[in-house]
């Protein structure tokens, strides 16, 4: 018998009678991250990472009964131990080790292995099986340097101030966004954020994020900032009213999905910027390395590619059947 | 090369036609003629065999990204376009670590795990710089990054190799530079960063590096085309592989780029057009010529501007009284102007794009219309004075050669219904009562004189010669004709002709004021088009495979099933019709309910329902079901209706016995 397995609710620790990242009501949850495919309503009790704990209040409603660990902290479920461990997703974000009678689980959740000043830097953890996501489990997925991508971001906005148009960025709205905001230059133009963005900044200032100041984008700061400013938004206020109050925009995606000229184009926006949360093909295969797992189990994206180049490797490999969307809906 | 690879980007980081034109006219105006000719080929569309064969160029990346051919194949799904593939994947590959670590799969050669008693492997502050391997670069958030030379294990050898200048003398029998066992150059690792090709011109890439591969031995092509790959930073890979494989249009439609070169010469884009036509190779010297001035003012290929007709919607009903009113049937043809000046005939499609060559009967009877005269109307497959299908007529698309045989079997006419220049005049300004009343004699008098024209008369009768093709005789007659008037009193007895359209093989009326002169574009209020609604259906979808260009790597390209008894058979392909946010559901969907994978398809189960449109109904081959749609597309997606309710067979057959 699996210490996890996959029932209908989600991951499921049979041992210590807890789930990770269910997709249905249950007893007790264990969260990787607040993304909306992991940290689902409806469950009684929720266990996360400390600096997790209010975005998921913040997602979640302010009603759930939510306790948090620090990263590295040890805490024991019915005889089973259970710690996070930092992913590099997005703040908060952990891979949960799972550990019963000397066997080492790891659930990696999303992750990725480039670095990201608003959160904690992945960490490899050494387990015997390892749960990892795929979402750009193939080789043409090679992230450039992200600062490359922050300067080519200015330089964009720069060109369209220069034109008297407002540069729009989307983002999603947990994670992408807030990368990128803590990243700009707060003295190149104003920087107006949509709401649905605006909201989670209390969370990260509160974990010691920094910040350029801001403005809600409204219609009235739109068309007073219009030609100047750098508008973050949801890829969902896409044609919204709202960017339309902009006036004369180019727009552009920020996404690991960029990296392939198709998805550019069919996305119809000006710019693609390459930048991820997820790890790239080499980040998948050096944090699978760095766990030293004899058995992989992958979920979350381009699985079953993925299975097979690592059961070519020798690897004991298997696709494990989630729920979690992971192709892009967070991206 | 790199003025060609700023091209690029600029066309490939904006979305605004404006900007993309002013891309093209800068970059014109800069390049050398020698490249700007190259590029202008390209930009085109023109290409020649591909000097590589496909499997051959995938093979061969595979191998030197040490990537198993069934991964590339993966990859390719995905991507949609086999250079940009290739291209990320050795971009992948190729960026330089400290260490040799060509091998990705050696990361993952790691010790047993370790158990420390009670704890966890790894000390819960390690980050990844401290586990080593290629793991440590990536923690290194360094400006240079990662693929910066700096870090290069540069294999001194190699690189000279690398910078010897390519033999022209590249000798099947395996002379200087060339290495005959075919494996050496995979074995050889140098960075592929060397941007050595930034001091080479665009022309003497193409003519260094893609034009020689055709002439090569197989073991020679893949040693010319790894050494140039690895001289090329990204952007250039990607380019020499787009290159290489052909259908590179860069973002730029072929109108955009004829229009930036009409600009840069100072000359109408139908002008430009008309001399792209006409036999360039990409040489200096001809691009000048392409551009030169000083030829003719008045171009004889000039056409006018079309005039567009609105549809009628079927609640705003712009006409009341039909009194002043022109009622022609619509027809499903190719819009075209015929113009005959100076001893020339020149067709024009809709598109702006000559297709003179393509009907050369009507160009051959335009002979026998006097000088100085312009017909706006449509060409059409015709047999037995009525109108063949669409589907006849597509047989005539695009080809460049006209056999007999094909005149033969798919006859066309071109059917005119406004006179646009009579007698080198412009008589646009004239009202349209006036025009026809000119175009019927225009008309009548050529089809006399074409009687007297003993060259062009259509084919002779050569059935016996293609007895088992079962060849009809080529429409006889004049190949010009007069588009005929609908008589009806009032609409309602207009709206009743109306009905008779399908069964004539048209696509409804044409209202045109008679008091009106022959407009620009779109404008509104003196042409309208009151077209027949199309035909539905509604279909259950059974397969999807992925699309490619800008839907690549989503599931986009759909197969449709109707009921034959308690059965599913297929009948009908559509790609259109969704939003984007519909695009995504089906996507997902496709994902989690695949039943079964042939190549890039996957069988789905049976459970969406979508409403087809469609404009017609053939006997096909093609499909399970022994019929086909013409011109299908969703008109929206029947979440109300479960699978049972989709059609049967048995409807649409009707229709076939119909139609
Ligand atoms: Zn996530
Ligand atoms: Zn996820």
């Amino acid at each position: 018998m699996d210490l996890l397995q996959v029932t209908d609710r989600g991951l499921w620790c049979q041992a210590g009678d807890f789930h990770i990242d269910p997709w249905r009501g249950v007893d007790r949850a264990l969260i990787t991250h607040a993304h909306a495919d992991h940290a689902r309503a409806g469950s009684r009790h929720y266990l996360c990472s400390t600096p997790c704990a209010g975005i998921l209040r913040e997602r979640l409603g302010q009603k759930i009964s939510v306790d948090a660990i620090p990263y590295g902290e040890r805490k024991t479920i019915n005889g089973v131990t259970v710690s996070f461990h930092p992913a590099g997703h997005l703040l908060g974000a952990a891979q949960i080790r799972v550990e019963h009678r000397g066997e080492i689980w790891v659930v990696s959740g999303d992750y990725k292995t480039q670095p990201d000043p608003t959160c904690a830097p992945f960490e490899p953890v050494r387990c015997n099986t390892f749960v990892t996501e795929s979402t750009f489990g193939l080789p043409v997925y090679h992230w450039p340097d992200p600062q490359t991508v922050i300067a080519d971001l200015h330089q964009w906005w720069q060109h369209n101030r220069e034109r008297d148009r407002t540069s729009v960025v989307f983002a999603y709205s947990l994670g992408k966004a807030q990368r990128i905001l803590a990243q700009l230059d707060g003295e190149a133009g104003p920087i107006l954020v949509h709401p649905a963005i605006e909201s989670l900044l209390p969370h990260y200032e509160a974990e010691g994020i920094r910040f350029p100041k801001t403005q809600t984008a409204t219609r009235e700061t739109l068309r007073e900032t219009a030609g100047k400013a750098l508008v973050i938004a949801p890829p969902a206020a896409d044609d919204s009213a709202l960017v339309r109050a902009a006036g004369d925009v180019s727009t552009a995606f920020a996404s690991g999905w960029m990296a392939v000229r198709g998805m550019r184009r069919w996305r119809a926006a000006d710019r693609g910027f390459v930048m991820s949360d997820h790890a790239d093909w080499r980040g998948l295969n050096d944090a699978i390395a760095a766990t030293g797992a004899s058995r992989v189990l992958v979920t979350h994206g381009y699985t079953q590619p993925m299975v097979r180049w690592l059961r070519e490797k020798g690897l004991d490999a298997d696709e494990l059947a989630t729920s979690f969307r992971g192709e892009g809906n967070e991206e | 090369m790199q003025r060609f690879s700023q091209l690029f980007r600029e066309l490939d980081q904006t979305t605004r036609t404006s900007e993309k034109l002013a891309a093209l006219v800068r970059y014109f105006r800069e390049a050398d003629d020698a490249d700007a000719v190259w590029a202008l080929h390209f930009l085109l569309g023109r290409r020649g065999r591909r000097p590589i064969k496909t499997t051959l160029l995938r093979d061969w990346v595979a191998e030197e990204s040490s990537y198993p051919i069934w991964l590339v194949e993966e990859c390719y799904d995905k991507v949609g376009d086999l250079a940009e593939t290739l291209a990320l994947l050795l971009e992948g590959r190729h960026s330089c670590r400290p260490s040799e670590g060509s091998d990705p799969t050696e990361a993952i050669e790691v010790p047993p795990l370790q158990e420390t008693p009670g704890g966890a492997g790894l000390s819960e502050t390690a980050s990844l710089a401290n586990v080593g391997g290629s793991l440590g670069e990536l923690a290194q958030p360094s400006a240079s990054g990662s693929r910066s030379q700096g870090g290069c294990n540069v294999d001194a050898e190699a690189f000279r190799e690398l910078q010897r200048p390519l033999t022209p003398s590249l000798s099947p029998d395996g002379g200087e530079g060339v290495r005959q066992d075919g494996r050496g150059a995979a074995n050889v690792h140098f960075p592929l960063t060397q941007p050595i090709s930034e001091m080479e011109t665009f022309h003497e890439v193409i003519t260094k590096h893609l034009l020689p591969l055709a002439k090569l031995s197989e073991p020679e092509q893949r040693e010319l085309l790894l050494r140039t790959l690895r001289a090329h930073d990204q952007t250039g890979r990607f380019l020499f592989l787009k290159l290489l494989t052909g259908g590179f249009r860069m973002g730029a439609s072929k109108i955009l780029v004829i229009r930036a070169l009409a600009e840069v010469a100072g000359l109408s884009r139908a002008v430009m057009e008309h001399r792209l036509m006409s036999k360039w190779e990409p040489t200096a010297a001809d691009f000048r010529r392409l551009l030169d001035t000083d030829q003719t003012n008045r171009d004889p290929a000039q056409p006018y501007p079309f005039y567009l007709a609105s549809p009628i919607e079927q609640n705003v009903d712009p006409i009341t009284d039909l009194s002043n009113w022109q009622a022609e049937w619509k027809w499903d043809g190719i819009r075209a102007q015929l113009i005959r000046r100076d001893g020339q005939s020149i067709l024009w499609s809709r598109g702006e794009e000559l297709v003179t060559h393509g009907y050369p009967e009507i160009g051959e009877a335009a002979a026998a219309l006097p000088d100085g005269t312009v017909l706006d109307g449509e060409i059409l497959a015709w047999r037995n004075d009525a109108p063949l299908p669409f589907t006849d007529l597509q047989k005539r698309l695009g080809r460049k050669n006209v056999s007999t045989k094909i005149r033969q079997q798919v006859p066309v006419i071109f059917i005119a219904y406004d006179l646009l220049e009579s007698d080198k005049t412009d008589i646009r300004q004239n009202l349209l009562a006036d025009r026809r009343r000119q175009l019927e004699t225009t008309i009548e008098q050529a089809a006399k004189s074409f009687q007297q024209l003993p060259s062009v008369r259509p084919p002779e009768i050569q059935g016996e010669l293609f007895a088992e093709h079962k060849i009809t005789i080529a429409e006889p007659g004049f190949p010009i004709r007069l588009s005929p008037l609908v008589e009806a009193s009032d609409m309602d007895a207009l709206a009743q002709r109306r009905t008779e359209s399908r069964s004539r093989g048209t696509e409804g009326i044409m209202l045109k004021r008679r008091d009106s002169a022959y407009g620009v574009g779109r404008e509104r209020g003196a042409w309208w088009k009151w077209k027949i609604d199309p035909y539905t259906v509604d279909a259950v979808l059974i397969a999807a495979q992925p699309g490619h260009g800008k839907r690549a790597g989503l599931f986009t390209d759909y197969t449709f099933g109707i009921w034959r008894d308690d059965e599913l058979v297929s009948f009908a392909k559509a790609y259109s019709g969704l939003t984007a946010e519909e695009i995504r559901e089906v996507d997902e969907w496709v994902r989690t309910n695949t039943t079964g994978r042939h190549g890039p398809v996957r069988t789905v189960n049976p459970e969406l329902v979508f409403e087809l449109a469609f404009e017609g109904i053939q006997e096909s081959s093609r499909h399970k079901s022994g019929i086909a749609l013409r011109f299908p597309r969703i008109a929206r997606w029947r979440k109300d209706k479960p699978v049972t309710e989709a059609d049967r067979i048995e409807n649409l057959r009707a229709l076939l016995n119909h139609s």
